[in-house]
């Protein structure tokens, strides 16, 4: 069956999409991954007003407060100005002092002596927060409390997650996540099958149970692996400029993620001219560097005919503060039109 | 074209794109994307090249000394297949090596520590005392390596004493010659007071035409005779970078070697001289 079905040059879909519960955003560096995130989620949270939004940021640089022009910090936070969509920045250094001070206030009461006194100078987020890594295993931790606070019906619950993330490589270390600890727990399955008395025997009489909390564990990983694999639940927005270093990369991480069996359908190209509609300001350089991009657009064209590929404009200030958001958001809904929507880009409101 | 529902659309599409994608697709896609860019780039793509099976340094060891001990080998290989735990390192490593470029972490230090053994309970690596290191050359190739070493050093000990035997004849009896016979120019040559700054020139000389060949030996075989020989060599190689406040400690080792093999050479010469000359003074 060879229909000829064309792909909208905008994220519509996605946007109005009712089964996705998470939404991966990532790219290389610098190519606006946190405003293309926070766009996504500010559109499906007008669009979709019935539901709640939940944008984390699992980028150890953590760019959404200053995106929002507001400060988040671990715990979700609602966006002020909208009621179904809530922000957090995961910070490792922050979520390891909290277990350290869990561990301190266990211990006092254990009277554990030296090894207290170590804890209390923070010794254990000292060490655990240099572990490279660290911030994907807490980023997926966030995703295992946010599925079992909607299983239990406990805390705040969010129909749809979507992921600010790290540069690529982070990301797809986060992504390799559910599939190796996956793996990892069925081999340590066998290993408590075959020691499980004498781990009892060193944990003490009745206090952990070691097999129970790997099996517990292991639903989850698995939960989420089946979900992260699940089309209708998880897709991955790849965000990236007309430039050769980010199409190559963009390239690279699709076929990574087609790899682990992860969708990926939608690309979104940043920071373009469009020099051509722009004859007020249409300058040597900018001539010059729209043309480069049309030659890498051209290219993107072709490689990705199936894929949603949203042109954005750059635009004259910055993308800061939620109306500013709101105004360069729409382009994802309803794609941008140079001839008609020029004067958008010089709208912005100035945020300094 | 209205009657297929979005999610049927989404599928197709989905469809589609692994189609172009599979079958060699994905690297085309990479070869062309760096070759408008005439870049250098890897276009090795992930869904092209299968991940890599991880070999435990132990299993490797075994398929390389395959022709020594099968029955060592058959019991190796079927211990670590019957070990949870070996297999559980092995997906370790495996996971660490279908991963990306950044920074080394956990994952990558588990599977360095399996460079050097398996961790046991207490979680330090234990090298296994009954089976040596995993040779980093072929086996054979190091054998026909060690054999072509072995083939420079009798010939050079050979052609040295079929020069020397000579010389030390004419040095100890040169005065029963007539020295206006073919022997006349080479009088100050075998002139006994001229004797030890002509035996070490021809040492000089001898030695660096030894080391040259061997150099070439090496190159042409790949091999470093001391790194895969010289058991102070491995030793050292155990050493961690650090802990010795020298720095690249086992370059300055191999140096030391080399320097030793060269002064070897000349003492055991200086000590075979010394008995030729002697007989040759007694009869």
């Amino acid at each position: 069956m060879d229909l000829d079905l064309e792909v909208d040059p905008n994220l519509h879909s996605l946007i109005t999409s009712t089964t996705h519960k998470w939404i991966f955003v990532g790219g290389k560096g610098g190519v606006g991954k946190t405003t293309s995130s926070s766009s996504i989620s500010i559109q499906m949270a007008l669009n979709q007003p019935e539901k709640q939004f939940l944008l984390i940021s699992t980028d150890p640089a953590h760019n959404l407060s200053d995106a929002f022009g507001e400060k988040f910090g671990k715990d979700a936070r609602k966006v002020t100005g909208m009621n179904n969509l809530s922000c957090m920045e995961i910070d490792p250094a922050a979520a390891l002092k909290d277990m350290n001070d869990m561990a301190v206030s266990q211990g006092q009461g254990a009277n554990q002596g030296g090894l207290n006194d170590l804890l209390q100078g923070g010794a254990l987020a000292d060490l655990t927060g240099s572990i490279p890594g660290i911030d994907e295993a807490l980023s997926f931790m966030e995703v295992m409390k946010h599925i079992k606070n909607q299983e239990q019906g406990e805390g705040e619950t969010f129909d749809t997650v979507i992921f600010d993330t790290a540069p690529t490589g982070h990301t797809l270390r986060f992504l390799q996540l559910p599939t190796t600890l996956s793996k990892l727990l069925e081999k340590f399955g066998e290993i408590t099958g075959k020691l499980g008395p004498m781990l009892n025997s060193f944990m003490g009489s009745g206090n952990v149970d070691i097999s129970g909390k790997l099996n517990e564990l292991k639903a989850n990983v698995e939960t989420i692996r089946q979900q992260f694999t699940d089309p209708d639940l998880t897709t991955f927005v790849c965000v990236c400029i007309s430039e050769f270093l980010s199409l190559y990369e963009t390239e690279r991480l699709i076929q990574e993620l087609i790899s682990y069996d992860m969708d990926v359908n939608s690309i979104i190209v940043n920071q373009l001219l469009f020099a051509d509609d722009d004859k007020e300001h249409n300058c040597k350089r900018c001539q010059a560097r729209w043309k480069m991009q049309k030659k890498y657009l051209d290219q993107i064209g072709e490689l990705y005919e199936d894929f949603h590929v949203v042109k954005m404009p750059l635009c004259a200030g910055e993308i800061r503060g939620l109306p500013n958001l709101k105004k360069f958001s729409h382009f994802l809904d309803k794609e941008y039109n140079p001839a008609t929507d020029g004067s958008v880009i010089y709208e912005l409101e100035d945020k300094n | 074209m209205s009657n297929i529902s979005e999610a049927e659309k989404r599928k197709l599409f989905r469809e589609r794109r692994q189609k172009k994608f599979s079958n060699g697709g994905a690297t085309s896609r990479l070869n062309k994307i760096t070759g408008q860019a005439d870049s250098q780039l890897n276009t090795e793509s992930p869904l092209d090249n299968p991940k890599n099976e991880f070999v435990l340094p132990t299993e490797r060891k075994v398929e390389t000394t395959s022709s020594h001990d099968d029955i060592h080998n058959e019991k190796s290989v079927s211990e670590s297949e019957n070990t949870p735990q070996v297999e559980l390192l092995k997906q370790l490593a495996s996971m660490q090596k279908e991963g990306s470029d950044s920074t080394p972490d956990l994952f990558s230090l588990l599977s360095s520590m399996q460079q050097n053994g398996v961790p046991n309970a207490n979680g330090f690596s234990e090298i296994p005392s009954d089976i040596p290191m995993a040779p980093l050359v072929d086996p054979a190739m190091l054998n026909y390596h060690n054999y072509l070493v072995s083939k420079l050093k009798a010939w050079t000990i050979l052609l040295k004493w079929i020069v020397l035997v000579p010389f030390l004849y004419l040095v100890t009896r040169g005065e029963d010659f007539d020295h206006s016979s073919i022997l006349g120019p080479l009088s100050n040559v075998t002139d006994s007071t001229n004797f030890f700054m002509v035996f070490t020139a021809f040492e000089i000389v001898a030695t660096s035409i030894y080391y040259q060949r061997l150099q070439n030996i090496e190159r042409n075989n790949k091999v470093n005779t001391l790194d895969n020989n010289s058991k102070i060599v491995k030793m050292v190689s155990i050493v961690p970078e650090g802990i010795l406040p020298i720095k690249n400690i086992k370059g300055k080792v191999v140096t030391l070697l080399q320097y030793w093999d060269v002064l070897a050479m000349f003492i055991s010469d200086i000590c075979l001289v010394l008995i030729v000359i002697g007989i040759f003074q007694k009869f």
